[in-house]
């Protein structure tokens, strides 16, 4: 019972986290191209097709993890979306750039809460994926071979 | 599974292809620097002439977008005043391009164009009249110093101050792209490839 309203959690957290943050750049491309070239990491000409693309390989993500749809794999997929956010925030929050994030719409500068933040979301991600592993061990089952 | 899944895929679908409705700018305030009212794609820029951020825009990006596309009347840009209270020359700056605009566009774009290349000159001492002076001959200049005593140019820029503050702008430059059945908002500074690859995305 606890793992199922565990994976529940998970699912419905990290679907509606995806989905929301996915449907807010697709309806202002311009502006997440704004919050990307803040990074200063991205050439300039790959800007704009990034900030158009990349929402939606999220809200993808979002809908067959709420779907349920080979969820470990792209649960899997979505942590290492997930930890290539962070590295990135990281690296220009070491580097001084005051950027927004653009996670969440526009008022979001880059900060230690927003690694955190980020860092947050990844525990769901890495539940949903490692999700059997988990069970056997906190249940006692045997791996099937 | 698919058959589950149905509902959930309809309801999302439906929420993506929610837009907001382009709103209506009729009644606005607001300098059309190029471009037709009928024009695919209305930029309202909200710009400040002491931002160093608004600087970069207009002379990147703005001056190219009216040449490459305003010129064919694909773009329409439409430029209001926001001096910040903290800008202490901004309001000096955006008086004397309300003068130059009543000259008409031809005045105004030359004034701009040298106030924001002079801006860390005049942001220190406020001679902005040497800027202005530049970009224009001695009789339009004249002209220009005359329309400047007319009181009706602060009451301009209050206008155009309202007018932002109507509209939640909180920061310059600030954009309010409309294009047919969408409309988006755009806060920071935004480079002409950029601008070009979203302009030719809509445009095709």
């Amino acid at each position: 019972m606890i793992f199922k309203l565990l994976h529940w959690l998970c699912r419905l957290t990290l679907a509606g986290v995806f989905i929301y943050s996915g449907y807010i750049k697709v309806k202002a491309p311009l502006q997440f191209a704004v919050a990307i070239s803040g990074y200063q990491l991205v050439p300039e000409n790959l800007v704009f097709p990034l900030a158009q693309y990349l929402p939606w390989i999220e809200i993808a993500l979002g809908v067959a993890i709420l779907i349920g749809w080979k969820i470990r794999h792209f649960s899997a997929a979505t942590a290492a979306l997930l930890l290539f956010f962070i590295v990135i925030l990281t690296i220009t929050y070491m580097r001084g750039i005051e950027a927004n994030c653009g996670c969440f719409g526009m008022d979001d500068p880059i900060s230690p809460l927003t690694i955190l933040r980020d860092g947050i979301f990844l525990v769901p991600a890495l539940y949903l994926a490692f999700e059997d592993k988990i069970r056997r061990k906190f249940s006692g089952e045997i791996p099937i071979p | 599974m698919l058959h589950r899944a149905k509902p959930i895929l309809f309801t999302i679908l439906f929420a993506l292809s929610w837009t907001l409705p382009a709103g209506s700018t009729e009644d606005a305030p607001g300098r059309i620097l190029g471009g037709s009212v009928n024009s695919p794609i209305r930029i309202d820029v909200f710009s400040d002439f002491q931002c160093s951020a608004c600087r970069e825009f207009f002379l990147s990006t703005v001056r190219k977008v009216l040449k490459e596309y305003s010129s064919k009347d694909k773009v329409c840009i439409v430029y209001h005043e926001y001096p910040l209270a903290y800008h202490e020359y901004a309001r000096d700056a955006a008086q004397y391009c309300e003068a130059a605009y009543r000259m008409g566009v031809q005045t105004l774009l030359p004034v701009m164009e040298s106030i924001y290349v002079d801006q860390a000159s005049w942001a220190q001492d406020g001679k902005l009249e040497d800027s202005v002076a530049k970009a224009l001959s001695p009789e339009d200049f004249l002209k220009l110093k005359d329309i400047m005593k007319d009181p009706t140019i602060n009451e301009a820029i209050e206008k155009e101050i309202r007018f932002a503050v109507k509209k939640k702008i909180t920061a310059t430059p600030t954009l309010i792209i409309s294009y047919p059945g969408k409309q988006q908002r755009v806060e920071g500074l935004v480079t002409y490839l950029v601008m070009k690859q979203f302009i030719d995305s809509i445009i095709k």
